[in-house]
C-alpha cells in the first residue's frame, strides 16, 4: 500500500476538522458527533444534519473516517451507523493541527512587531 | 406533530443522490429526531418548530449541493455524443454540472431557432408582465395594510340618523364626547374634505397650498409621528390654533429640506402660522396630495364656529383600544350617540347611532371591483399565453424527434431527456418573466400618472417584493405547465411505438384543446371588452344638463382674512364677474357653488308650506348657490319659467328647481309659482330647469335647488364664462382679470368645461380601453392557435388529401373536409365561452353603466367576430390544402 499524503487533504474543511476532533475519542454515531461538536465549541457551532452527513460522506470518501461496529451493547439500533476515525485520519488531524499552530506562531510573530515595525 | 415534520424531512431527504439515501438515509432521520427532541426540551414546541425548519432547509440544499458534485466529480449519468450539437458543451468547457450543462445546451437550442424564441419570449413576456403589473397595483391597493402602526385598529366612524340608511360626518364636541365617554377608542381624529387650501403668497403670485384641517385626534388616531417637530396636540386648538404641519413633500421642494424652518413664521392666507413640524415622507392620510395640515380651529368655515355640536361635517378616523373590534365599538358609540341625546336633545336627537367600518376597507371600496376585474382579466391572458406557447412547443416537439431519437439511441435516458425540455422550458419563462418584470415596470411608470386620480393610496404603487414573488413563481409554474405537454412527447428507443415518428391522435386531441381554451378565454376576454365600451358609451350619451362647449370653468376660494364680511367677498364676486364680461370673446359669465361635475352642492331639509310633515326625517335637496343668470349661461334647459334674474335681488326670495325636484316635491302638479320652504328660508319656484348633473354622470341628480347668491353666499365659487370661440385662449385673460382685481387671489383651477365632462369618463375609458387591448390580444393569439392547429392537421392528412383528391374530390370539397375538423374545436370553444363569460360577467356589473352584464346584442357580435376571425386564419391553409399535387404526396409516401 502506498503511503498517502496527509497534507493533501489539508486544509481540512471547518466541520470536517471538528468531526475528526470529536471522534478522535472513540467511535460515535451522527447525534453523537452532533452533540460532541456543539459542546466541544461552548454551543458556538451548530451543527445541521445536511451539512454533517455530507462531510462525513466525504471523510468516507477520503478514507479519514470509517464504518464502526456498534460498541458493547447486543441491543443496538441497526439504523444507527457508527462511524470511527481511521489511522490516516489522525495523521491527517496531527497534520492540520501542526499547520494552525504555525500559522498561530506567524499571527503571534507579526502582532509583537505591531504596525510599520519589524522585530 | 412530529410526524408531520419527520415527513417533510425525508422529502427534503429526497433532495439527496439515491445512493447517499440509501446509505445515510436511516441514520439522518434518527439525528433529526435526536435534535428535534433536544430543541424541545429545551425551548418547547416553538423552539422544536425554529429547529425543524432550518434542518429541512439545511437538508433540502445539501442535497442539491450533493447531487451537482456527484455529477461535477462523475461526469454526466449517460454518454453523449462528442461531435454533433452536444459536442462542445463537454468538449470546450470541460467538465460542468449535468444542470449548466443543460440549461447552455438550452440556450444554444433557442438561439437557433429566433422567430420561435421571440414568439414565446413575447407572449409570456406580455401575460407575465401584464399580471406583475396589475398585481402590483391589487397589492398596493388592496391588500397591503396602510402603513400606519397597528393599521388593522384604524376604523372610520359616521354619525347614523333616525330612520338609518344615511352615514352623516361628526361633529368635534360629539367626537370629543364619543372618545370619553365609549371606551371603545383611543383617539378620535376629525378631517375637513371642504375646500380650505390655505395660501401663500410667492413671487408669481398667490398659491394654492392643498391643506387638510384636522383635529388633534387625527395624528393621536393614526400614530404616525412627525419626522422633525411635532404634530398637532390639544393645547393648540384651544391657545394658538395658527399653527401648521407641513408635508415632506413640501418641506423638501419649496423650503429646501431647512430643518431651522421648523418653528419659524409661514405666512398663509395673510396671517402668520407657526411651523410645528414636518411629517415623514410616506405619510399622505387623507391623501397624497396634502401640502399642509392645520387645526379645524384656524381654518374657519364662512361664518359658522367650527365646532358647533350639529355642524356634522367632518369625517373621523379613530384608534380602537386594544381587544375591542369593530362590532363592539360601533355598539358602545351608539350608546355613547344615545346618552349624548338625551342630554342635548335639539342637536342630537337627530341621530339614532353611530357606524364603524376598518379603514382600509372604506378607503380601497371604490377601487376594488374594477382592479378585481382587472386582475381576473390579466389571468385569463396569461393561461392565453399558456396556452399559445405550450401549442407552439408541441410543434416544436414534433419536429425535434428525430433529434431525440437521436439523442436516445446514443444513451440519453428518458429522465435526462425529458429534463433537457423542462430546462428548456425554464429557461424561456424565466427569460420571458424578466421580460415581463421589465414591462410591468414601464407599464406602471407610464401609466401611474393616468391612474393615479382614479384609484386610492397610488403613492405605495411600486414594484416589490410580494410582486417579484409572484412573478417568479408565475414563471416557474407557467414554465412547468407549458413544457410538460413536449416532454411528454420524447420518444425514447425500446419503447413501443417510440421509435418511429409519434403521429398518433394524443398531439392532435391536445392541440384541440388547446385550441378550444384559447377560443373560449378570447371569448370571454371580448365580452368583456364590449360590454364595458358599449357602457362608456352610454356613459358618453348621459346628457350633463348643461353646455360643455366653448365655456371656460374656473374655481376659487375666497379668503376669509381678505374679505372678512359678506359684503367684502359678494362685492369681490360682483368686481369679477364685471371684468370678466367685459373681455372680447365673452358671451356670459356665472358664478355658482362650485363647476358641474364637481359636487359642492350642500343637502338641506325643505318642506312645502301646506303639505303634511311626512315622519322621520324631512326630505332633503341639494342645493347651489348661483348668481342671476347663471344658469343660462351654463346653458342649461329650461323647461318652465325663467332664470332669477338681477331684479329678483331686491324683492322675496326666488329659486329654480330642477325635474327631479317638482316630481318629487308637488309628483305630477305643477310646480311653477309654488312656494317651498329651505330650512329658515321660504322662497317661490320661478323657474324648472332639466336636471344637471352636479355630482357624477353616472348618478341621477337628486331633487335641486338653485338659489341666489346673496342670500347664502359662500367663500368656495365657481366662475363659468361662456366664449365665443376657443375657451383656451381666453384663459390668460381671465387669469390676468383675477390678478388686476387681486393680486394675492389664487385660482384653485381654470379648465374648459368640456374638459370637466371628459374628466368624468376617464376611468370607465381607462378600463375599456384596457380590456379592449387584453381581448385584442386574445383575438390574435385565437387566430394563431387556429392556424397551427389547422396547419397540423392537414401536415398529418397529407397523404389522405392527396389520394383523395386524386380519386376525385373536387377543390371545394377538400376544402370543407378540411375546414370542418378545424372548427369543431372552435365551435367547442365559443360554447364552452359562452358558458363562463355568462357566468363571470356577473362580476363586472359594479362597472357597468347601461348595459346589462348578459346583453344578447354584445355575446351575439363577439361571437360573430370570433368565427369570422377563426375562419379567416383557417381559410389560408384550407385553401392550400385544395392545391396539394397528389402526384407529390404519392411521391414522398
Amino acid at each position: 500500500m502506498t503511503e498517502r499524503d496527509p497534507g493533501a487533504h489539508l486544509p481540512l474543511s471547518h466541520l470536517a476538522f471538528h468531526v475528526l476532533l470529536a471522534l478522535g475519542g472513540g467511535p460515535l454515531h451522527g447525534y453523537g458527533i452532533l452533540r460532541e461538536v456543539e459542546e466541544e465549541s461552548g454551543g458556538r457551532i451548530t451543527v445541521r444534519s445536511g451539512s454533517l452527513y455530507t462531510t462525513i460522506q466525504r471523510l468516507l470518501d477520503d478514507g479519514l473516517v470509517a464504518d464502526a461496529p456498534a460498541p458493547g451493547r447486543a441491543n443496538v439500533d441497526p439504523r444507527r451507523k457508527y462511524y470511527r476515525i481511521t489511522p490516516f485520519g489522525r495523521r491527517v488531524v496531527a497534520a492540520e493541527g501542526e499547520r494552525l499552530a504555525r500559522l498561530l506562531r506567524t499571527v503571534r510573530a507579526r502582532a509583537l512587531a505591531g504596525p510599520g515595525g519589524r522585530s | 406533530m412530529t410526524r408531520l415534520l419527520l415527513a417533510l424531512y425525508r422529502l427534503g431527504l429526497r433532495a439527496f443522490p439515491r445512493r447517499f439515501r440509501n446509505v445515510h438515509g436511516p441514520g439522518m432521520e434518527e439525528t433529526f429526531a435526536d435534535v428535534l427532541a433536544r430543541a424541545r426540551g429545551r425551548g418547547g414546541a416553538p423552539r422544536a418548530l425554529a429547529t425543524a425548519v432550518a434542518e429541512i432547509a439545511s437538508v433540502t440544499t445539501a442535497g442539491l449541493r450533493e447531487r451537482v458534485h456527484r455529477s461535477r466529480s462523475r461526469g454526466s449519468e449517460s454518454v453523449e455524443p462528442k461531435s454533433g450539437a452536444n459536442g462542445s458543451a463537454l468538449g470546450s468547457a470541460g467538465n460542468t454540472g449535468v444542470l449548466l450543462q443543460d440549461v447552455r445546451y438550452a440556450l444554444r437550442a433557442l438561439r437557433r431557432r429566433p422567430a420561435f424564441t421571440t414568439g414565446v419570449l413575447l407572449t409570456l413576456a406580455l401575460g407575465i408582465g401584464a399580471n406583475a403589473a396589475i398585481f402590483t397595483m391589487v397589492d398596493s391597493v388592496l391588500l397591503r395594510p396602510l402603513p400606519f402602526p397597528e393599521p388593522e385598529r384604524l376604523v372610520r366612524v359616521w354619525s347614523v340618523p333616525d330612520g338609518g340608511g344615511e352615514r352623516w360626518g361628526v361633529s368635534v364636541p360629539d367626537a370629543a364626547d364619543w372618545n370619553r365617554l365609549s371606551g371603545a377608542t383611543s383617539a378620535i381624529g376629525l378631517y375637513s374634505t371642504l375646500p380650505s387650501d390655505l395660501v401663500v403668497r410667492t413671487d408669481a403670485g398667490a398659491e394654492e397650498l392643498e391643506t387638510a384641517t384636522v383635529t388633534a385626534g387625527f395624528f393621536a388616531a393614526l400614530g404616525v409621528p412627525a419626522a422633525l417637530g411635532r404634530t398637532l396636540i390639544e393645547d393648540d386648538e384651544r391657545t394658538d390654533p395658527r399653527v401648521v404641519v407641513l408635508s415632506h413633500r413640501l418641506w423638501t421642494d419649496r423650503f429646501g429640506a431647512d430643518s431651522a424652518r421648523v418653528g419659524r413664521t409661514l405666512v398663509l392666507d395673510d396671517l402668520p402660522y407657526r411651523v410645528i413640524g414636518v411629517m415623514p415622507p410616506d405619510f399622505g392620510f387623507p391623501s397624497g396630495s396634502i401640502d399642509v395640515w392645520s387645526p379645524l380651529a384656524a381654518v374657519p368655515l364662512s361664518d359658522i364656529p367650527h365646532d358647533l355640536r350639529g355642524l356634522r361635517l367632518f369625517n373621523a378616523v379613530a384608534r380602537l383600544e386594544a381587544g375591542v373590534d369593530v362590532d363592539a365599538a360601533a355598539e358602545r358609540l351608539t350608546a355613547a350617540v344615545r346618552a349624548l341625546a338625551r342630554e342635548y336633545p335639539e342637536s342630537n336627537d337627530v341621530l339614532s347611532g353611530a357606524a364603524v367600518a376598518p379603514l382600509r376597507r372604506s378607503m380601497v371600496a371604490e377601487a376594488r371591483p374594477v382592479l378585481l376585474v382587472l386582475f381576473g382579466t390579466v389571468g385569463l391572458v396569461l393561461l392565453m399565453a399558456t396556452a399559445n406557447v405550450a401549442n407552439l412547443l408541441l410543434s416544436r416537439a414534433q419536429d425535434r424527434t428525430t433529434e431525440m431519437s437521436v439523442r436516445a439511441a446514443l444513451g440519453a435516458g428518458r429522465a435526462r431527456l425529458v429534463r433537457q425540455v423542462l430546462t428548456e422550458g425554464l429557461v424561456l419563462s424565466a427569460a420571458g418573466a424578466a421580460l415581463g418584470v421589465l414591462l410591468a415596470r414601464i407599464a406602471l411608470a407610464t401609466t401611474l400618472g393616468r391612474v393615479a386620480p382614479l384609484l386610492p393610496r397610488t403613492g405605495e404603487i411600486a414594484l416589490d417584493g410580494p410582486v417579484l414573488a409572484f412573478t417568479v413563481a408565475l414563471a416557474v409554474l407557467t414554465g412547468l405547465v407549458f413544457s410538460l405537454p413536449p416532454a411528454l412527447r420524447v420518444a425514447v428507443p425500446g419503447r413501443p411505438g417510440g421509435d418511429r415518428t409519434v403521429v398518433g391522435n394524443r398531439p392532435g386531441r391536445l392541440r384541440a384543446a388547446l385550441v378550444t381554451t384559447q377560443v373560449a378565454l378570447a371569448l370571454v376576454l371580448l365580452v368583456g371588452a364590449g360590454l364595458t365600451t358599449r357602457s362608456l358609451a352610454r356613459l358618453a350619451d348621459v346628457d350633463p344638463g348643461f353646455e360643455p362647449e366653448r365655456a371656460l370653468g374656473m374655481t376659487l376660494t375666497v379668503q376669509d382674512t381678505r374679505y372678512p364680511e359678506r359684503a367684502d367677498y359678494l362685492g369681490f364676486q360682483r368686481d369679477l364677474l364685471e371684468r370678466l364680461s367685459a373681455l372680447p370673446g365673452v358671451d356670459g359669465v356665472g358664478a355658482l357653488r362650485a363647476l358641474p361635475l364637481r359636487g359642492g352642492g350642500e343637502g338641506w331639509s325643505y318642506a312645502i308650506p301646506g303639505e303634511p310633515l311626512a315622519d322621520g326625517l324631512p326630505p332633503q335637496a341639494l342645493t347651489v348657490q348661483v348668481t342671476p343668470g347663471t344658469l343660462g349661461v351654463l346653458g342649461a334647459r329650461f323647461l318652465a319659467g325663467r332664470d332669477i334674474a338681477p331684479a329678483d335681488a331686491a324683492g322675496p326670495m326666488v329659486v329654480v328647481a330642477n325635474e327631479a325636484f317638482a316630481r318629487e316635491a308637488f309628483g305630477g302638479a305643477r310646480a311653477l309659482g309654488r312656494t317651498v320652504r329651505l330650512n329658515d328660508l321660504e322662497a317661490r319656484i320661478v323657474g324648472i330647469v332639466a336636471d344637471i348633473h352636479h355630482e357624477a354622470l353616472r348618478e341621477a341628480p337628486g331633487p335641486t335647488i338653485y338659489l341666489p347668491q346673496q342670500h347664502v353666499p359662500r367663500r368656495g365659487m365657481g366662475v363659468v364664462v361662456r366664449t365665443a370661440g376657443d375657451p383656451l385662449e381666453l384663459a390668460g385673460a381671465v387669469r390676468l382679470a383675477v390678478a388686476e382685481l387681486d393680486p394675492g387671489q389664487a385660482i384653485t383651477e381654470l379648465v374648459p368645461l368640456d374638459r370637466v365632462v371628459d374628466d368624468a369618463l376617464e376611468g370607465p375609458r381607462l378600463v375599456a380601453l384596457l380590456l379592449g387591448a387584453f381581448a385584442g390580444l386574445a383575438l390574435l393569439l385565437a387566430a394563431m392557435g387556429t392556424y397551427a392547429v389547422i396547419s397540423y392537421q392537414i401536415s398529418a392528412r397529407v397523404r389522405e388529401i392527396g389520394i383523395r383528391s386524386a380519386l376525385g374530390a373536387s377543390a371545394s370539397r377538400t376544402v370543407r373536409g378540411v375546414l370542418v375538423p378545424a372548427m369543431v374545436p372552435v365551435a367547442v370553444g365559443i360554447a364552452v365561452g359562452l358558458v363562463v363569460a355568462a357566468a363571470l360577467t356577473r362580476s363586472l356589473e359594479a362597472l357597468l353603466f347601461g348595459i346589462a352584464a348578459l346583453d344578447p346584442p354584445t355575446y351575439a357580435a363577439v361571437t360573430a367576430a370570433l368565427l369570422a376571425v377563426a375562419l379567416v386564419a383557417a381559410a389560408g391553409p384550407a385553401v392550400r390544402a385544395a392545391r396539394i399535387d397528389p402526384a407529390c404526396t404519392m411521391r414522398d409516401a
